[in-house]
Parts: C-alpha cells; structure tokens; sequence
C-alpha cells in the first residue's frame, strides 16, 4: 500500500515539473531580450553596448539580456523560430541576409536606420550589402576589404612607400620590370578552382567591376555573362601568365595560397592579391614572417582598368527577428536601441580593435585606439569607399564555381579569353536559366 | 504477482515504449512526407513550401553530387566490411583460438591483441574520429611525420580529388580508419565460432596427416561458413550507413564522403530539407533492405548441432 502512494507521489511531481517548467518561460518572456551570438567574445562588447543604451534609454534597465551561444547558430535559430520563440537579436553573415528576409524570419528596421545618426556613415556599398529588395534587414558590425601586398624592399627603385598604381597597366609594367630584373614570379593572382571563392572574392570580382562591368545587373535582375569588361580581365590574366610574371603552378597546385604567399614570403613574388587579413601571416610573429616586416610589406589598393579603384567586402552583421512566422519582435524598439548602440561609433571601432578586423563605419577612424592601428584605419578610411558585395543569390556558389573554371582555362592558356568567355556563359545560362541573363558580346547564339 | 504491481511494471514498459514511438517512429512518416515537399530553412520556401510529388526524387537520379556519394559509399562498405575487416578479423580472430589453445607466452600477447582490438571497437566515434584526424593531417600529422623520416611526402592524406583507381585518397584514409576500428566485431564472432568447432575433428584430420593450414583449410572454413553471410551483412552495413566517425575525418569538407552526411549537409547545412529528406529515405530503404536480409541470415551452425 505505502510502495504505491510512493508512485503516486513521484508521477504527481514530475507532471508538476513539466507544467511549470512550461509556464516559466512563459512568464519570464515579457520583460526579457534574448540575443544569439556566434562569436563568444561579442558577448563582453554586448554587455558594454547594454551599458551605454541603458544610459541613453533608462526603460531599458528593466530587461533581462539573456546570451545565446548555440554550436550552430543557423539550426538553432531555425528550430527557435519554429517554436515562435525565436530571439530578439541574431548575429547572420551579410550573404545570408535576403535568404533570411524572404524566409520572414527577418524584421525590416529600414524605418529605424534612416532615423538613425549612424546609418550615413557606412559606405553605400555596406548599405545595400544588408538589404533586401531595397529595405534594410541588419547592420553590419564588421568586414573585410581585398588589396595588393607589395614587398617594398624588392621594387626595383626607390619609391619609398607611396607607389600606388593607378591602372593595370602600371602594374603590369612594374612587374615586366622586376621579371627583367630576375625576379622569378613578380605577381601573384588568385586563379583556379583550387583557390576556391577567393579566386572571384580576391581577384577577379574587383578587376571586373574595376573595368566597369558587373556580375549581377541588380535593377534588371539578370546575370552579366558576357561583356567587354569581361574580355578584359581575361586578356589582363591571359597576359601575365602569358609573359611568365606569375608562377605557373598557381592554377592548378592543390594549396595555391601557399605557393602564392610562400613565394611572397620567400621574395619570388612582391606583388600579392589577398584579403586583408594575410598580413596577419606576414607580420612578425605570423606563419609566414616576412623580415622586418613593418618596413618591407607595403600595402595598395587593387587599381581599376584606367582609373579609379576596386574592392570587395563581406561580413557579419546584427538582425532583429520575428519571433515566429508571421509574428513580429515583441520590443523591435528596445532591440534596435542595442543593435545602435553596439554599432555606434564607438562600439564599431572597439570591436575592429578587438577582432583584428575592418571597421565598417568611416567615422570609426576618428576613434583613437582604431585610428593607433594605422593598417586597420587605413583599410577603412582608403580602401572601403571603393567596395563591392557580391549578389547574395542562392545560384550565386554555382556562378562562382564557373568563374574559378572561366579562369583557370585561360591562366593555364588552355584557352583564349574569348572561347573559355562563351564556355562560361553558357555554363551559367545553364545555371540561372536562360532568360535570366545578360550577353552583351553575343556568345550564347 | 499481484495486479497492482503488474500495473506498476506495464507502466514502467509504457514509458519508454511511449517515448520510442513519439521521438522515434512517428518522425519516420513526417520525414517521409517532407521528401516530397519543396521545404527549405532559408528563402521563400521556407513558408511557401508544398507538395512537390515525386520531384525530388527525379533530381536525385541526376544529381552527381548524390551518385558520387553513393559510389563512394558502396566502395567504402565493401572494401571496408567485406574486405578489410571480415579477412583482418578472422585472421586476428585465429591468433586469438590459437593462443588460447597453448597458453602461456603466446596467451598473453593474443590476451593484449583482442584488448587493443576490442578497446579500438569500444572508442566512441567521436574520441576515434580525433585520433585519426591527429593521424592524417597533412602537416604535423603522425603518419606524414614517420614518412618524413625516410624523406617521404608530405602526403595530404584527405584529399578528396584525384586519387588512385578512380577513388579518391580521402576514401582510402577513412577505408584504413574504418577496417582499424571496425575489425574486433568479426574478431570475437570468428574466435568463439571456433571455440565452438569440437576438438575431435581436429584430433581425426590431424591422424589423416593433415598440417595446421589444411586444418584451416579443410575444417575450419568450412565449419565457420555458416556465419559468414550473417557476419558480412553486419559488416557491410556497419559501413554504410557510417556517419559520426566519418563526419569527423571528413565530413564537413568531403559533402559526397557518403549518403549520410549528403543528406545532412543538404537538409542542414545547404537548408533543403525537402531534398534532404529524400536523401534520407533512400538511405532508409537500402538500411532496410538490409534488416530483410539480415532477418532471412541469422547464424546458426546447423552441421554441428546437426540440423
């Protein structure tokens, strides 16, 4: 008999824990904001950003900030929004931005921004980078930037550090010059599959919108598949293989970027196309220390055509999101005053120190601990208003699988410009389907 | 036993009974039904998503990405279940019966054999997976490292192009992973297979002049081959449907490594959940074809009891 109550009295609670620990939640959700980080140490900046807010809006000291930090931010986010218990802020790469927002899982703070004093001072480029159908879905609080690496110590005179080629031409006569000079290698350029995106990202995406063409016609919403600008690029990469100024392994070795930065680092090569972040390699202390690094790596901004310059950024970016399909953020105001406040000047500039990256905002240069990191403030403050997003459309991967091939075809001169151009266009008329591109040489009749 | 304490025990088998069907079973119909749905996690699909009938499954047939996986996973079970570790384990199963028989020295090597065998068998995926990572890598790996001793290499061990025999390098790396692990299974199932066999038989061949190969040969082969259908079926499907240790040696830059993480990396890494699940369904269905067989091949050795 008393075995018996004993069950009783187990059942009976555990069915009362699992009532309760159903209501909890329920009940402590009015009066909290729940935030989904990827990065672990951007929780500390986002305590500091809860600081300042709270002192700009004090409504905002009866919130709860609750901090999550799943393995795989994407699932856990899915599985949340299902639940209609998405959170209030959710960090999201920039390219994921008009996939989110057509998922709906995205709140519009287009409204918010263009009433915010920090909106203006990021480049247009950033602006549109996390827009969707022309309405603002996060801010970014981060990006990269892609320029040329010179080994200041081999050019060929001294030009102190001031050489800033202002066409492909003068780039393309400097390195016939080091090449006569004995220089093996002068340049080096991402080309071929084996790079995997860099070879659009690094290279050849700023040499094509440098030469005034473009990937994406975003108003007619078409794919360029062909076009002078094109033809350029190729004839530009067709001529340095051509001429043996770049090594002919890089094509098609397994890890070209170590070929490419080993031959950087060795003094095959002293001009280099890569992403900011190599220099991290190069400095001292860095995987592929170049000597005395501070004065021989120079650093310039890749040149367009005949003109002008050209870039390419990504990054990640802060959103709000609904809480379920069809249900909007339950404080999208106090949310936003976050996001603001981790996004201001200040904030922006503290978390490029930090993290060792690009600050997105322009005025972030004005902040004296990012201003100190001349490197960083100079990829900011110089090379940023230059910069280019790629189209954020899910055949976007395929494309650019296409454009590694488009390359490799003519870097390893298996090709002419002209004949891998017209296997690339059909490949991606394939691709987006053929009504959804643009052929402005003729290439697919 | 009395009728409350039957209600006490029925309750303690409705419980997990319950849970299977809810948490298990009952997901395979909605899985099933998202195979033929155009579902996504991200884009417009992921709400305006429907009935797509057998769409899916079509892409499926000529999906290159798909048919490679699958090659590679029929390569990786055959070499791996029915070459690799049924041949390593019933030669490794042999030393053991044979220390066993003399004892002494020879006992407590096979002693140590079957642990390293069986503590290889018991590692979780995840610990295993690890290991051989740390054993692969290309620069700092151990098995470049010992080959740089002799000037060899460095070999990049999971590289997933190129390859030897139209398969790639990657596959033979997680073959010879696999085979390590994989092998104390068939090695505990030959050795008591053999303890099994009656020590007259032997004792008669020995009197006809039979010598300790022709023993193998002639009696125990043919004495163990009831159990090989049974054992090369749990083989083979052990490495079919592989996805943990896999997925941490390759997984997460090798998308074709096999059907399994395919599936995975299109439902939950490309978003098509829809796709995915198809992937998914198929796997289930050659799983299941699997336990058919297995149902129709259970091991029971008939010449000995005579049946």
């Amino acid at each position: 008999m008393k075995k018996t109550h004993l069950w009783w009295g187990i059942t009976v609670m555990v069915g009362l824990i699992t009532v309760l620990s159903f209501l909890i939640p329920a009940y402590a959700a009015s009066q909290k904001i729940t935030i989904m980080v990827k990065d672990k140490d951007d929780i500390g900046r986002w305590q500091v950003a809860v600081e300042r807010a709270s002192q700009a809006d004090p409504a905002l000291k009866d919130f709860t900030i609750v901090y999550e930090t799943p393995p795989d931010v994407n699932v856990a986010f899915f599985a949340e929004f299902g639940a209609n218990d998405a959170p209030d802020i959710v960090s999201i790469d920039s390219f994921e931005v008009p996939s989110w927002a057509e998922a709906k899982y995205l709140y519009d703070i287009t409204n918010k921004v263009e009433a915010w004093d920090g909106w203006a001072q990021y480049p247009t480029s950033l602006q549109e980078i996390v827009k969707d159908r022309g309405r603002v879905y996060a801010l970014l609080k981060q990006t990269d930037v892609r320029i040329i690496f010179l080994r200041k110590d081999l050019l060929p005179y001294a030009l102190g550090s001031q050489w800033q080629p202002l066409s492909w031409e003068e780039l393309l006569s400097m390195a016939r010059s080091l090449k006569a000079a004995g220089m093996k290698y002068p340049l080096a350029i991402q080309s071929g599959p084996n790079w995997g995106e860099s070879t659009a990202m690094q290279a050849f995406l700023p040499l094509l919108y440098g030469a005034g063409g473009v990937l994406y016609d975003q108003e007619k919403g078409k794919w360029v598949v062909s076009s002078n600008a094109y033809m350029d690029v190729l004839n530009f990469y067709e001529t340095i293989y051509k001429e043996g100024l770049a090594n002919p392994d890089v094509p098609t070795v397994a890890s070209p970027w170590m070929t490419a930065r080993g031959d950087f680092q060795a003094g095959r090569t002293a001009i280099l196309f890569d992403g900011q972040w190599a220099w991290g390699a190069f400095k001292s202390g860095g995987s592929l220390e170049v000597p005395n690094a501070d004065c021989n790596v120079g650093f310039i901004k890749i040149p367009g055509k005949n003109g002008g310059f050209s870039t390419f950024s990504g990054g990640f970016a802060w959103a709000i999101a609904n809480k379920g399909l069809d249900i909007p953020p339950a404080h999208p105001k106090e949310a936003f005053e976050l996001i603001a406040a981790y996004c201001s000047q200040k904030g922006i500039a503290e978390h490029a120190v930090e993290t060792n990256s690009v600050a997105p905002r322009l005025d972030a240069v004005k902040v004296p601990e990012y201003a100190q990191n001349k490197y960083l403030s100079w990829c900011t403050a110089e090379v940023l208003p230059y910069t280019h997003y790629r189209p954020a459309l899910p055949e976007y991967p395929q494309v650019s699988e296409q454009i590694r091939l488009l390359v490799k075809q003519v870097a390893t001169l298996q090709m002419t410009p002209k004949e891998a151009l017209s296997e690339y266009a059909k490949a991606v008329a394939k691709i987006v389907g053929s009504d959804n591109v643009i052929d402005e040489l003729g290439l697919l009749k | 036993m009395n009728r409350r304490e039957r209600i006490v025990l029925i309750l303690f088998l409705l419980t997990p009974l319950l849970a299977y069907l809810i948490f298990r079973l009952a997901l395979v119909p909605y899985g099933i039904y998202y195979s033929f749905t155009d579902m996504a996690y991200v884009g417009r699909k992921a709400w305006d998503w429907g009935f797509v009938g057998w769409q899916n499954y079509q892409h499926l047939l000529s999906d290159p990405d798909f048919l490679e996986s699958c090659k590679n996973s029929f390569i990786y079970a055959v070499l791996c279940g029915l070459v690799g570790q049924f041949w390593l384990g019933f030669f490794i199963g042999m030393l053991i019966w044979e220390g066993k028989l003399k004892g002494g020295m020879r006992g407590w090597i096979t002693t140590l054999l079957t642990g390293v065998a069986i503590a290889a068998w018991v590692t979780t995926d995840t610990a295993a997976g690890f290991e051989w990572f740390a054993m692969f890598a290309k620069s700092g790996g151990m098995l470049n490292r010992f080959l740089g001793l002799f000037g060899v290499g460095p070999i990049e061990w999971l590289r997933t192009a190129g390859g030897w025999l139209g398969i790639p390098t990657a596959l033979y790396a997680l073959m010879i992973a696999n085979v390590w692990k994989g092998t104390a299974f068939s090695m505990v199932m030959f050795s008591t297979g053999m303890e099994g066999i009656p020590r007259e038989i032997y004792d008669a061949v020995k009197i006809d002049g039979a010598n300790r190969w022709q023993e193998y040969f002639y009696i125990t082969i043919p004495l163990l081959r009831y159990m090989f259908p049974f054992v090369l079926l749990m083989l083979f499907s052990g490495s079919f449907n592989q996805f943990g240790f896999l997925w941490i040696l390759a997984g997460r830059t090798w998308p074709q490594a096999n059907i399994g993480i395919y599936s995975y990396i299109v439902a939950f890494s490309r978003f098509q959940i829809g796709y995915g699940a198809a992937i998914a369904v198929v796997l289930g269905l050659i799983y299941l074809a699997f336990g058919f067989l297995q149902r129709k091949l259970r091991a029971e050795p008939e010449i000995i009891t005579g049946k």
